[in-house]
């Protein structure tokens, strides 16, 4: 018997169902990273608004709408961490006065305690827990929107959950 | 704290059933996490999705999606196409002058001629251009000298050239088969086929006689291929440089066309001079078949003679069923080499196009690693 490859056309969601879709994704992704809810709103807005713009580059061949969305939403982070960080030089270098601290996340919701004890986490990893976790990419799709092989990614993620786990002081638990 | 595999952790993560305390409460942790963020506002979940209906459905453009440059693996792809395709159209115009057989040996004892011999049958050689270190090659009683450049190579020369070759086959039915194959040789270089003495008087024996006109610049392309029609009994090439006397016949006619005019200015102020007009008429009349040589010089260094002797005479030719074999081998070492030779032309013609590709894929891919490590060191 003999077998015949037949490519299957590949279906261009609109952009209105990917957007419903993908929203809160995108937004808690933005959550982990940033840890700052209204930043994360900011971004997922300037994400989307990208994203419109962008729409048509977007091959469905390529990848899941998520991922592709989930990057642009990294670009936006990326953006705002690097002019964020040219205005803390910036201030630093001129102003005089006691460098304030930055706003604290806001603490609440179900547990407050994993909510910190994600918010002592690096960047990074907050980031691979989101992709992996939260999201439920899979290794392969974790990797590519965050740069990183895929075992980098497996290896990354099994550090941050042991620190995870540490700051939840599940090490006294036999 | 336990520790746990990183691949059991993904199996986890990816839904596994957990085994065990540890891995139970890792998946209460991972639980925990997925349903530590509800998800985006609702004023600002409206917003967006506000913003999104007014999408079009389909791309404004009608075009495919795609990005706005061409990633750099394709340009790449498509310089080394358009370089491949320039070489492609080149290098066949560099080699047009056919195969030139490196193993061609001249013996040159008058400045303009040049001969090649591979005289008698007890030569019986299978190449037509014999190789430089045969010394049957050499003509009798000339003396060795360096290798000439093969026929027709000399650039700006106007050469005469002709060969004679006398090759044995089998039988009748190879004859017609090796005037066939050489008529289709000399068409295939340009040349055309003068006459053709085709002879069997009984069913065994026969000949074929056979004249070629070929460009010169093909001659020693087209002595080759007849060697390979089976065994060569006798050959000759005989090539003389006709440039000296085609340099003599048009200064003559130069001065000849002077002397015709001085004549005619002398008969507009006598014109009855009857001897006048009898010196003109010879001079025009020698200046005619002084052109009509130099014409006649020209067309003989376009085109080279070639005289091809198919004949089943002679002793039992070697041809055998191992002799077709090996011929046949021959000839596709040929055409092998032939192909190498291309191969290796269009290489260096394409080397430079390769490795400025080369040098632009690592360039990317640098730059691409480094902005994407900037981005990790950023997170």
């Amino acid at each position: 018997m003999s077998h015949v490859a037949v490519k299957e056309p590949v279906t261009r969601p609109s952009f209105a169902e990917v957007a419903a879709t993908e929203l809160d994704s995108v937004h808690r992704y933005l959550l982990h990273l940033t840890r700052d809810p209204h930043l994360a709103d900011d971004l997922t807005s300037a994400t989307f608004e990208r994203a419109m713009r962008d729409w048509r580059r977007f091959d469905p061949r390529k990848g899941r709408p998520g991922v592709w969305l989930i990057e642009i939403a990294r670009r936006q982070a990326l953006d705002h961490f690097r002019s964020e960080g040219r205005r803390r030089r910036r201030d630093e270098r001129y102003a005089s006065e006691e460098p304030r601290e930055s706003p604290a996340p806001e603490v609440g919701g179900l547990s407050p305690d994993l909510r910190v004890a994600l918010g002592g986490l690096s960047r990074s990893e907050r980031e691979l827990i989101a992709l992996r976790v939260v999201l439920g990419f899979d290794g392969a799709e974790a990797a590519e929107v965050s740069g990183m092989s895929t075992s980098a990614v497996s290896t990354g993620l099994h550090r941050a959950l042991s620190k995870l786990r540490t700051h939840l002081g599940e090490e006294d638990a036999p | 704290m336990k520790e746990i595999d990183p691949a059991r952790l993904d199996a986890l993560i990816d839904g596994a059933s957990p085994e065990g305390d540890a891995e139970t409460n890792l998946c209460s942790l991972l639980e925990g996490v997925r349903d530590l963020e509800p998800g985006a506002p609702p004023d600002l979940r409206a917003r967006i999705l506000e913003h999104a209906a007014k999408q079009p459905a389909r791309d404004p453009r009608g075009k495919r999606a795609r990005a706005w440059f061409a990633p750099p693996r394709l340009a790449i792809a498509g310089t080394l196409a358009a370089a491949a395709a320039a070489a492609v159209i080149v290098v066949p115009q560099l080699g047009s002058d056919g195969p030139v057989n490196e193993n061609s040996t001249f013996v040159t004892n008058d400045p303009s001629t040049s001969r090649l011999s591979a005289p008698g049958a007890n030569a019986r050689t299978k190449s037509a251009a014999p190789s430089a270190n045969d010394s049957q090659a050499v003509a009798p009683g000339a003396s060795p000298v360096e290798a000439a450049p093969p026929i027709g190579a000399r650039s700006g020369r106007l050469q005469e050239v002709r060969s004679a070759t006398r090759v044995q086959v089998t039988d009748v039915q190879a004859l017609s088969e090796a005037s066939n194959e050489a008529m289709r040789e000399v068409r295939r270089l340009g040349g055309y086929t003068v006459s053709s003495r085709y002879s069997v008087p009984n069913g065994n024996q026969g000949d074929n006689a056979l004249v070629f006109r070929v460009p010169v610049a093909r001659a020693e392309a087209a002595i080759t291929a007849f060697g390979g029609l089976g065994t060569v009994l006798r050959q000759q090439a005989d090539m003389r440089d006709l440039t000296p006397a085609v340099t003599a016949q048009t200064t003559a006619a130069t001065l000849l066309e002077k002397r015709a005019e001085i004549l005619r200015a002398r008969l507009v102020v006598q014109p009855d001079d009857a001897d006048l007009k009898k010196q003109l008429s010879a001079v025009e009349a020698q200046l005619r078949a002084t052109t009509t040589r130099t014409d006649g010089l020209k067309r003989r260094a376009e085109f080279a003679r070639l005289s091809l002797d198919l004949t089943t005479d002679g002793p039992p030719a070697a041809v055998t069923p191992d002799g077709q074999i090996e011929g046949s081998l021959r000839r596709s070492g040929a055409r092998l080499a032939s192909v190498g030779a291309w191969t290796l032309g269009a290489g260096v013609l394409l080397a430079p196009f390769a490795l400025v590709g080369g040098a632009g894929l690592v360039g990317v891919r640098a730059v691409r690693g480094r902005s994407r490590q900037r981005d990790r060191d950023m997170i």
